[in-house]
């Protein structure tokens, strides 16, 4: 017990923020430091004890749930693995005709050892994050009174948790080998800058480049820490700043007129992309520190012009995963294709596949809400998005022969930014819910911006009692305008990091000191500000 | 290699000159609100003329809700200045008291004994440590009401406040006593880094001639025996005088009913008249003050108890609770 209180466990909460002083002035330069002071062959070992020890420090005992994850997946792993291997020798040393029912032997025990193992895991994540969830729902459709399991979640486990079953799905599918090496294993599955928010890597996308990596390069460092610099930007500027109006309107919305309402929805909207792009930022900054290339988790979402579209770019690498492990196994199994081929035949080429989609479709949104938290509100927010892009699916064929009658062309700027921002208005109100204190007060809050639309009640007294002034709004505006630029060019497919390298050095520190300069007076910290957690690192 | 280094260097260099000069402008010219000075009242001591306070009181809430520097130089000649903020740490304590030895000279400093108990965590104290050191991150949030005058004028802090760092509260709400300072053997422990900076206090009076006294205002919420026995024990330890006045009913005859503003969590004006007469007493009775009532330098000291027995609020709207 000695040992544990004199290593903090689970004391420092605040090291879950990147962007909390703790994090940035001690842990981070730490980590940098300690790294950078280990041999070659060390380094591998040095991020591997800095992950686990900022994890044992955020969430003290709990670092056990994250060894479960390591220790089963990589057993199970090199179990599928062996299978893999068995059934490879009995298919070469067997007859041509006997080989089909080797192979479906072997394919049922390595299905068998891949539902322990995934199920395990997620196991752990659907008993500690959704019992509670459950139980209150028994409860209150039965009338009974089990008492409500409130379990303490360990810090990142509904990141590394899909992490995990990737891996599993990986082996098994033979996308990657079983990983005979447990720390490359524990390395993939804690590296610290990623394990609170994610992106939710894949194997083979990051586990050899963090066992590898090697010196940390001036480059690398100073593009890392200009990376986490943006990102500092979008969260202490724009995103702690809405805090205070977003929280006021969202937790008494009932005091506020429609048009408040609507305007806290964009302002919400806007807060949670500066804050979890922003973390994301200062996730890929370190990592690029160390050498590692993260991928990208947002690709400027707000110039989507359908919601499809949106989801390719926000928040990527769920959208994949779900993609990958739900959307394609569900479609591509024999009840699916065979119910496509019937579809098809009855309902055509365009809407046939549409049956057995909408069912995978179902099941990615249904996840896909579930998983951000265990509430109907988010079950709500799936829904809404598995109906928005199944519509727009259903009705593609019928838009596409009135836009040719109206002459409507979608490549013409104007109709791209009537879709654009059509778009907009409809992930707007997704957030709205989304946010929302229950599906209730969503609801409620969007009947009032139907029927109330009016915005005469939001004056000075109003945005006072809400602890946020015209100048704040302003300063918002500005950096969000900032923020807009950078991301046009960059889907003009200007690189402005790029171009910014290559400027001469008074023009690229003058950037780098306007930056800093503008976090530290603009930023929303101090006092009179709460420090505001990422918001990503609840789900 | 080494013109990267050579090149981190000069960049960190003129980010540094860059950092002061805004640090500069964002700095607060004078120590009132208008000017941008936080928490104006526990900083309202940088405006008295140089050497005139007598005895510097230090604390959170307790401190400004219990001790009237007016009513002790009414009865008494001798001048004071309540440093004292809402939920002050002691790390807080430490660097107000650090900042007025610099234009002071007090010969007592009280520290009022709640906030001995209050813990706090290194992520409170770094913000607040570097917000010392580096203007521009306490003051950053200036950029909304700068003025030309930020830009040029010299940092001057003219501000003579006229409640001397006392706030005002003439609310009653009788307190519950059933429980008040009921004998008992136990101690509560002290956090070992607050022992610290009573130690450094200590010192720093020592190192300025002055004497370090601990006093515990009488509330009933807050109090217990088992604090007055930890308080007590750090005192005897380091050698410091403890003043417990809830176990002083007789010279200070707080009644419960009358002199709480909150239910026995601070005093009202009754209540802190009580304390600061028997306070002035006692201070009196250490020899170490003149009487200045007469003092022509202090006479802006009577102006000032003319507003207090005229029940003028002066400061108040500058006050933060």
């Amino acid at each position: 017990m000695r040992i544990f209180s004199l290593l903090q466990a689970g004391k420092h909460a605040t090291l879950t923020s990147f962007f909390s002083p703790m994090y940035l002035a001690f842990f981070l330069p730490a980590c940098i430091l300690f790294y950078a002071v280990m041999p070659k062959r060390g380094k591998k070992y040095a991020l591997l004890l800095e992950s686990l020890g900022f994890f044992w420090l955020v969430s003290g005992q709990y670092i056990a749930w994250l060894l479960v994850s390591i220790v089963s997946i990589w057993g199970c792993g090199l179990w599928i693995g062996w299978i893999q291997q068995k059934r490879d020798a009995a298919v070469k040393a067997a007859e041509k005709p006997q080989r089909k029912a080797i192979k479906q032997k072997y394919l049922g025990y390595t299905r068998l050892v891949l539902a322990l193992a995934a199920l395990g895991n997620l196991g752990i994540l659907l008993v500690l994050k959704y019992s509670g969830f459950f139980v209150q729902n028994v409860n209150s459709v039965f009338g009974l009174k089990i008492s409500v399991p409130a379990y303490v979640m360990p810090i990142g486990i509904s990141f590394y948790t899909l992490q995990a079953i990737s891996y599993l799905f990986d082996v098994y599918q033979g996308t990657v080998k079983a990983d005979r090496n447990l720390m490359r294993v524990a390395l993939f599955l804690s590296f610290f800058p990623q394990i609170v928010e994610g992106p939710i890597c894949r194997y083979n996308q990051t586990a050899d480049q963090l066992w590898n990596a090697g010196q940390i390069r001036y480059d690398n460092l100073t593009l890392g820490l200009q990376r986490i610099g943006f990102g500092l930007m979008k969260k202490l500027v724009v995103a702690d700043r809405l805090n205070t109006f977003v929280e006021g309107v969202f937790d008494q919305y009932w005091e506020f007129q429609g048009g408040v309402i609507a305007i806290a929805a964009v302002c919400y909207t806007i807060q949670l992309y500066m804050d979890f792009s922003g973390s994301m930022d200062a996730v890929t900054g370190m990592a690029q520190i160390f050498g590692i290339t993260m991928p990208e988790n947002f690709k400027r979402p707000f110039f989507s012009r359908t919601i499809s579209e949106f989801w390719t770019r926000w928040h990527v690498t769920l959208g994949t995963w779900f993609k990958d492990y739900i959307f394609y196994p569900v479609t591509m199994s024999k009840p699916m294709k065979k119910l496509t081929g019937a579809a098809r035949k009855k309902l055509g080429n365009h809407f046939g596949p549409l049956v057995a989609g909408a069912i995978a479709l179902f099941c990615v949104w249904f996840c896909n809400g579930v998983w951000h938290g265990a509430a109907w509100s988010f079950i709500f927010f799936g829904m809404y998005h598995f109906a928005l892009i199944l519509g727009g699916s259903l009705i593609a064929p019928a838009v596409k022969k009135l836009n040719e009658k109206i002459g409507f062309s979608p490549e013409k700027p104007f109709c791209h930014l009537v879709q654009v921002l059509r778009t907009c208005v409809l992930v707007v109100i997704g957030e709205l819910f989304f946010r929302a204190a229950g599906l209730r007060a969503g609801m409620n809050m969007f009947g009032r911006m139907v029927t109330d639309f009016r915005f005469s009640s939001l004056n000075a007294a109003l945005l006072e009692a809400l602890s946020i002034d015209g100048a704040d709004f302003l300063i918002v505006g500005v950096t969000v305008l900032i923020v807009f630029v950078i991301s046009l060019l960059n889907e003009k497919g200007i690189c402005v990091r790029g171009s910014l390298q290559k400027k001469p050095t008074p023009v690229r520190w003058a950037v780098l000191y306007a930056l800093i300069l503008y976090i530290i007076i603009f930023g929303a910290y101090g006092v009179g500000y709460v420090p505001v957690d990422p918001m990503y690192a609840n789900f | 290699m080494g013109k990267k280094i050579l090149s981190g260097i000069v960049f960190f260099l003129i980010l540094l000159v860059l950092i002061a000069a805004a640090s500069y402008v964002v700095l607060p010219k004078n120590n009132t609100r208008e000017a941008g000075m936080l928490t104006p009242q526990a900083n309202g001591f940088l405006g008295e003329p140089e050497n005139t306070i007598d005895v510097l009181f230090l604390g959170n809430s307790e401190s400004y809700c219990g001790f009237v520097p007016l009513e002790i130089w009414k009865e008494q000649g001798i001048t004071s200045y309540v440093c004292g903020s809402s939920a002050q740490k002691l790390y807080q304590t430490e660097q107000y008291l650090r900042s007025a030895f610099r234009n002071q000279s007090p010969k007592i400093v009280i520290l009022e004994t709640l906030a001995v108990f209050v813990d706090y965590g290194r992520t409170e104290v770094l913000p607040d440590m570097a917000g010392e050191w580096v203007p521009l991150l306490r003051y950053h949030d200036r950029w909304k009401s700068l003025r030309a005058e930020d830009w040029y004028k010299p940092v001057r802090y003219t501000h003579v406040r006229g409640d001397k760092g006392y706030h005002t509260f003439r609310e009653i709400e009788p307190a519950d006593t059933t429980d008040y300072m009921i004998p008992t053997e136990e101690v509560r422990r002290v956090p070992s880094k607050n022992i610290r900076h009573i130690q450094n206090m200590q010192a720093l009076c020592q190192e300025h001639g002055a004497q370090l006294v601990l006093v515990s205002v009488p509330s009933t919420a807050n109090w217990n025996q088992a604090n007055h026995n930890g308080i007590a024990a750090v005192a005897d330890s380091l050698g410091i005088t403890y003043l417990d006045l809830n176990l002083m009913p007789e010279e200070v005859p707080i009644d419960w009913e009358t002199d709480t503003k909150d239910k026995g969590d601070h005093m009202n004006i009754t209540g802190a008249r009580k304390v600061s007469d028997f306070m002035g007493q006692w201070l009196a009775e250490t020899g170490l003050f003149e009487d200045k009532r007469s003092w022509e330098a202090y006479s802006q000291w009577n102006v000032f108890l003319q507003e207090y027995l005229e029940d003028k609020e002066v400061d108040k709207t500058d006050f933060d609770k």
